[in-house]
């Protein structure tokens, strides 16, 4: 008896698992970060950014070029 | 003066008329020569500039091609995606042929090109609309970028990142105009009363030019080679060497060779990633993110009934709108951030 079957590009589901977590970790290092000193927005949301692409972009590294 | 720049709000940074001349004349004038003169033969060279710039496009673009096409295999459990990730072919201009995405390419240029020219043609010193919005922009990036790297390298940097920043956001823009993508030949529809009427485009006439793999892997060729250049040029050849592979902290001459071996470790992982990793990241992340977004919008506006459709997609135009601002921003910050780590004096990081 088969109760699932899982199939198709798992690498990639993965990939963009890691990268969901890590653009969220950013993200909530990012706010608390402004939160405690709003003077520094433009920064932390500049190097914040930044740090979202990075992770993301090895995602998409996995999409594209692994198959 | 860059930090005062950013503290100042927008209106102010508007009518700064000191600020104002600083950014536009302040290199020109200090030669000394007429400054009608300067402007025109500033202009001219730039007009040559971007000549030079298609030319290299075109010419990256004709060799890039296959070698793309071999990397990026086509999905194989689809016959027939949705959005297929080679920009087929629309006609040939003699032994070159012209895909869709290259003509989106040329229009998004000439667009460009219309705008800047007829927003600052005529330069006033209380800047009407357009002028008001292209220096708010500008001002705005050099801010920006004022905070990551030094006066003199921003000089170098500033008119190439923010090329790329315009140019970047409006192909990137185009992703959205209803008919790019949805407009062009493929199979006919039999049972729609509409003439024309097609069930699945293959062969779109516009192609987001972001969407196209080569124009990002050719935009991070030039930012591969001019980066290079501007290292060497700020660090001179055995400073690059000394500031990749270089000790970069304090110590005493006994743990010396220690750190040394340590840090030519890393310097060795580090020039792996100055040489490979970024820019093929950078390519593929702005690639990745658009081509992602297009064909999640032509997924979703490909569902059947339509009120579904149009219940998708609507939340989909919101998302790409962000992704496209964004992703044009973060490409141009990656590429002044890369920059950074390369032209910095090694001398002053050891104060903390």
């Amino acid at each position: 008896m088969m109760l699932g079957e899982l199939t198709g590009n798992i690498h990639i589901g993965l990939a963009f698992g890691g990268a969901a977590i890590g653009i969220g970790i950013a993200a909530a290092g990012g706010v608390m970060a402004i939160g405690r000193n709003p003077g520094a927005f433009g920064k932390v949301f500049t190097t914040m950014l930044i740090g979202m692409a990075l992770a993301e972009g090895l995602a998409i590294l996995a999409w594209i070029v692994i198959k | 003066m860059l930090t005062q720049i950013v503290s100042k709000n927008a209106c102010e940074r508007i009518h700064d008329k000191a600020n104002f001349a600083a950014l536009t004349l302040e290199p020109f004038s200090s030669a000394g020569v007429l400054l009608s003169e300067i402007i025109f033969v500033n202009r001219f060279g730039k007009i040559i500039f971007v000549m030079a710039f298609f030319a290299a496009l075109f010419a990256v673009r004709l060799n890039a091609e296959p070698a793309v096409v071999a990397a990026v295999p086509a999905p194989a459990e689809a016959a027939e995606p949705l959005v297929s990730q080679i920009a087929p072919t629309l006609f040939h201009l003699g032994p070159l042929p012209v895909t869709n995405s290259m003509v989106c390419t040329w229009i998004v240029a000439a667009l460009i090109i219309v705008i800047v020219r007829l927003t600052t043609w005529r330069m006033k010193e209380v800047p009407g609309t357009g002028q008001n919005v292209m220096e708010a922009l500008i001002e705005g990036w050099e801010g920006l970028m004022g905070n990551v790297l030094e006066p003199k390298v921003v000089k170098w940097v500033f008119p190439f990142a923010m090329s790329f920043f315009i140019f970047i956001v409006i192909s990137n823009l185009t992703d959205l105009l209803p008919g790019v993508g949805s407009i062009g030949m493929g199979h006919a529809d039999k049972t729609s009363p509409l003439p024309f009427a097609i069930e699945h485009v293959t062969k779109p006439f516009f192609r987001p030019p972001t969407t196209d793999a080569n124009l990002t892997v050719a935009m991070a060729g030039i930012f591969f080679v001019m980066g290079l250049y501007w290292a060497l040029k700020y660090n001179g050849p055995f400073g690059l060497i000394k500031h990749v592979f270089g000790v970069k902290v304090e110590t005493n001459k006994w743990l010396y060779p220690l750190l040394l071996l340590l840090f030519i470790f890393i310097g060795v992982m580090e020039s792996f990633s100055i040489l490979f990793i970024r820019p093929v990241a950078l390519a593929l992340r702005l690639y990745g993110n658009i081509f992602g977004g297009e064909t999640m919008l032509t997924m979703a506006l490909s569902q059947k009934p339509w009120w579904f459709a149009v219940l998708v997609a609507i939340p989909g135009y919101f998302f790409e709108v962000v992704v496209c601002l964004l992703q044009a921003f973060v490409f141009t910050m990656l590429v002044v951030a890369f920059v950074g780590t390369l032209c910095t004096h090694a001398d002053e990081e050891h104060g903390h």
